[in-house]
């Protein structure tokens, strides 16, 4: 499937709406980068709804990759007893489709 | 001619405002919106961004329903244990007493007015596991009757007075349990174990019928789903999705709902399954914030994921789930 990108905020309540997840899935990745189907033109209208700025996927990709390397900075300054907690995982790296 | 008169005994009604509550064939018209309407149930369960935290976090556990949830403890960004618990009306989270001891990893089980905390992890400061437990009243929490062990990602199920704990990691090197205890309020009773030690998997249902599925056991993590029929476990079908650190909701052995989490080293899963008691079935929806070690609650119609870890940070984000089989308003048209 081919997607398209945007950067929005998320505001909480009201933000995705059952109605539009009921019409196509948006999912979203760091930095507030969204991903929705393209040549969908409810999910086109839902990106104008929440004020969104289409990214190419270059764009997104970048914004996202900025993201994960703070978290993945943020995760090796950890000392070394807290890295090897259970559950602990260093953040991977994400790369959109 | 058949006519909705003659099936349903009435005609067309005209309303300046939508009829509440919505009953599955209605039609009517809108004369506010000059629209004609109808209600149809929904096929495929869909995700809807609730009220953000207030507090970013993950390795915990939440309680109660959709519309009146508690999320207590956790992991916060500045590596340490929180005691917070903060109250969900549906729609926004508020502030509520700490926990006396903070604490990730906890097990929860209760309503968002009594609740109860089991176990967890308190590092830094301290050593190991716990085996406290406190109970929470709605306001404020106290100090209850410890657990027969010392544990953290246990899981529970049920009420205050009538609550189940079962599996838990012990301390390390990273051993799991199968032992399972109920609780009355005031004490706990060892009862039948499970077949597969673990933790941290998805909880549904109450003291008498509950649904463990998934999960972190030995060596890796398992999709397998265990039935309690209130003395005993039965293994039954497997989650689609093998993982751990997932959200879970359900309110009986045979209705429950599987959310988020994640099978190292992979990324946090966004996926959402359907439990009818038999069989697993993937949603089409899926959570719109991939995350693991997230805090859920609520019933397969009507779930909760909140916080939780997406892909490193921890994140604020809330998720109310609408199951299949929902009345929703549609809008006639000629297409």
């Amino acid at each position: 499937m081919a997607y398209k990108y945007c950067v929005a905020e998320c505001w909480g309540k009201g933000f995705i709406t059952h109605s539009d997840s009921s019409k196509y899935q948006v999912s979203g990745f760091p930095g507030n980068v969204w991903q929705i189907p393209a040549n969908n033109q409810d999910a086109n209208l839902w990106v104008n709804k929440v004020a969104g700025s289409f990214k190419t996927k270059a764009e997104a990709q970048a914004i996202v990759d900025a993201e994960v390397a703070t978290a993945q900075a943020a995760w090796d300054a950890l000392p070394d007893e807290q890295k090897q907690q259970p559950f602990r995982q260093r953040p991977t790296a994400i790369v959109l489709e | 001619m058949t006519t909705y008169k003659g099936i349903n005994g009435f005609a067309v009604q005209s309303v300046a405002t939508d009829p509440s509550p919505l009953d599955e064939g209605q039609v009517w018209y809108n004369n506010a919106t000059y629209a004609f309407k109808v209600t149809t149930a929904t096929t495929v369960g869909t995700w809807a961004t609730g009220g953000s935290m207030n507090t970013s976090r993950a390795y915990y556990q939440g309680t109660g329903i959709q519309t009146a949830a508690l999320g207590f403890g956790g992991y916060l960004s500045t590596a340490t244990p929180s005691n917070a618990t903060e109250k969900y009306d549906g729609t926004s989270w508020t502030s509520s007493g700490n926990l006396n001891t903070g604490r990730y990893n906890i097990g929860a089980f209760g309503t968002q007015t009594a609740a109860v905390g089991v176990g967890g992890d308190t590092r830094p400061p301290g050593t190991q596991f716990n085996n406290s437990v406190e109970n929470y009243n709605g306001t404020s929490w106290t100090a209850g009757t410890s657990y027969p062990l010392s544990l953290q990602s246990a899981l529970g199920f049920g009420t205050q007075t009538a609550g189940l704990v079962a599996g838990g990691g012990l301390a390390p090197p990273g051993s799991r349990t199968t032992v399972t205890n109920a609780y009355n309020g005031s004490s706990w009773t060892t009862v039948n174990s499970m077949n597969t030690a673990r933790s941290a998997g998805g909880a549904a249902g109450v003291q008498t019928s509950a649904l463990y599925f998934g999960g972190s056991a030995v060596p890796g993590n398992t999709n397998a789903t265990e039935s309690w029929n209130g003395s005993t476990w039965t293994t039954v079908n497997s989650l689609n999705n093998t993982r751990q650190g997932l959200g879970g909701a359900g309110s009986s052995n045979v209705s429950a709902l599987a959310f988020g989490g994640v099978s190292p080293p992979g990324a946090a899963l966004s996926a959402t399954e359907l439990w009818n008691g038999t069989s697993w079935t993937n949603n089409p929806n899926g959570l719109a914030n991939a995350r693991m070690q997230l805090g859920s609650c609520g019933t397969q119609t009507a779930a909760l994921a909140m916080g939780g870890q997406p892909y490193g940070s921890l994140g604020t984000a809330t998720e109310e789930f609408t199951g299949p089989g929902t009345a929703q308003t549609k809008t006639i048209t000629t297409s």
